[in-house]
């Protein structure tokens, strides 16, 4: 193709342009397509959720340590009928107090040492002499 | 012997850990000064080379230290048991035996005393053995049953002082439950009666302990002055430590009344 023919095809294509149908289908078609830009219901929600998501868990994760720490006697203020009332210590405390009032430890250790003094003076006392009559046995037979 | 001594040594160390830890302080001291003595003693007794005037030296001296020790810790447990005597409250038919108890313990006292004295002013080994051996008669004799009975008592006395303290509490327990519990009775109600049952059961085992301690009073005038024997002292203490066993039965129905007044109180917070 020569030079001024192609010169010729161009400015015949420069006077091409859609029909009017076609450009009211396409202006159509563009309005209905999704929206890309978030509104701002949008990014708070979104914000939201992520801030839900980290507090849920940073308490999961003290929750945790709690319980590892904290060990069964925590678990029980966290279960129903499991806290410990001010009667049920109160009787504990009393009840301790009373195992202690009663010394039948010291009783034994009075039985005790009663029994081991009789037989370390019996080692400091004089020896026991030996009988006249045991000695004569010995000699006859 | 030997060995009779060394057993005796390793018996009367482990008794020591096992029933000293509870005594005070003094009394721990003064068991630890006896068994060093004894300890020493034994030594010397294995001692094969030793010349036998030195031998007789060093015994004299190791058996004076080892009467004055024991002399010392008998004191301080006579002491520790007079004062239990001073604190116990106890009922009227009791109250002159308590009395009468406190003035032998301080009879024991001063007795103590004049046998730490006489030793002071002993020389010679056969005295120092002379001592220990009328020291030896008088304890099986006269001090030994007196503290057995001692303990019965105020054994006897602090377990009822422990019923009344769950008597009271068993009352105010029931009070509020039926004040504040009320609709739920049927629950905890099998519970309450099953607790009044075990304070039951330590009160029948402390009277029981209590109708034993009755054989300690004087029966009359002509008994009470009359001068004991070694036969009659061991017949008067009861055998086997009977009393004691009745307070160890009644304190443990006490503890376990306590384990269903703690359930009991779950009912409380409903």
């Amino acid at each position: 193709m020569h030079e001024q023919e192609l010169i010729t095809v161009v400015q015949l294509c420069r006077a091409v342009e859609p029909s009017t149908d076609f450009k009211e289908r396409s202006r159509r078609l563009i309005a209905a397509l999704p929206q890309k830009r978030p509104t701002w219901i949008e990014v708070v929600s979104r914000e939201l959720v992520e801030n839900l998501k980290f507090t849920f868990s940073l308490a999961l994760a003290s929750f945790i340590l709690v319980a590892v720490f904290g060990g069964f006697a925590y678990w029980r203020n966290f279960i129903p009928g499991g806290r410990f009332t001010n009667e049920s210590r109160e009787l504990l405390s009393e009840a301790e107090q009373i195992n202690l009032g009663i010394e039948l430890g010291e009783a034994e250790y009075f039985t005790e040492s009663a029994r081991e003094m009789t037989l370390l003076l019996g080692e400091i006392r004089k020896p026991e002499e030996v009988p006249v009559d045991d000695l004569l046995d010995q000699i006859i037979f | 012997m030997r060995y009779i001594i060394a057993g005796f040594i390793a018996v009367f160390g482990i008794s020591l850990v096992s029933t000293a830890h509870a005594q005070p302080e003094p009394i721990k001291t003064a068991r630890e000064a006896v068994i060093e003595s004894i300890e020493k003693l034994d030594a010397l007794k294995r001692d094969e080379t030793i010349d036998p005037i030195e031998r007789m030296k060093r015994e004299t001296e190791l058996k004076r230290e080892a009467l004055t020790n024991i002399i010392e810790l008998s004191t301080l447990e006579t002491e520790n048991i007079r004062e239990k005597l001073e604190d116990i409250e106890v009922t009227l038919a009791f109250e002159d035996f308590r009395i009468e108890l406190v003035q032998a313990t301080n009879g024991y006292v001063k007795y103590f005393d004049a046998a730490q004295n006489l030793l002071k002013g002993t020389e010679s080994l056969d005295g120092i053995q002379t001592i220990a051996g009328q020291l030896k008669d008088w304890r099986i004799l006269t001090y030994d049953p007196g503290i057995a009975k001692a303990v019965d008592l105020v054994l006897v006395f602090q377990n009822r002082e422990a019923l009344d303290i769950a008597d009271q509490r068993f009352e105010k327990l029931s009070i509020e439950l039926r004040r504040r519990a009320v609709r739920i009775r049927q629950s905890w109600q099998p519970l309450l009666l099953r607790a009044s049952g075990d304070l039951d059961e330590a009160h029948r085992l402390n009277e029981a302990a209590i109708e034993l301690l009755n054989e300690y009073l004087p029966k009359d005038e002509a008994a009470a002055t009359e001068e004991n024997t070694l036969a009659e002292v061991e017949s008067e203490v009861v055998s086997d430590h009977t009393v004691r066993k009745f307070v160890e039965g009644s304190i443990t129905k006490v503890k376990e009344a306590y384990g269903k007044f703690i359930s009991l109180s779950d009912f409380l917070k409903r």
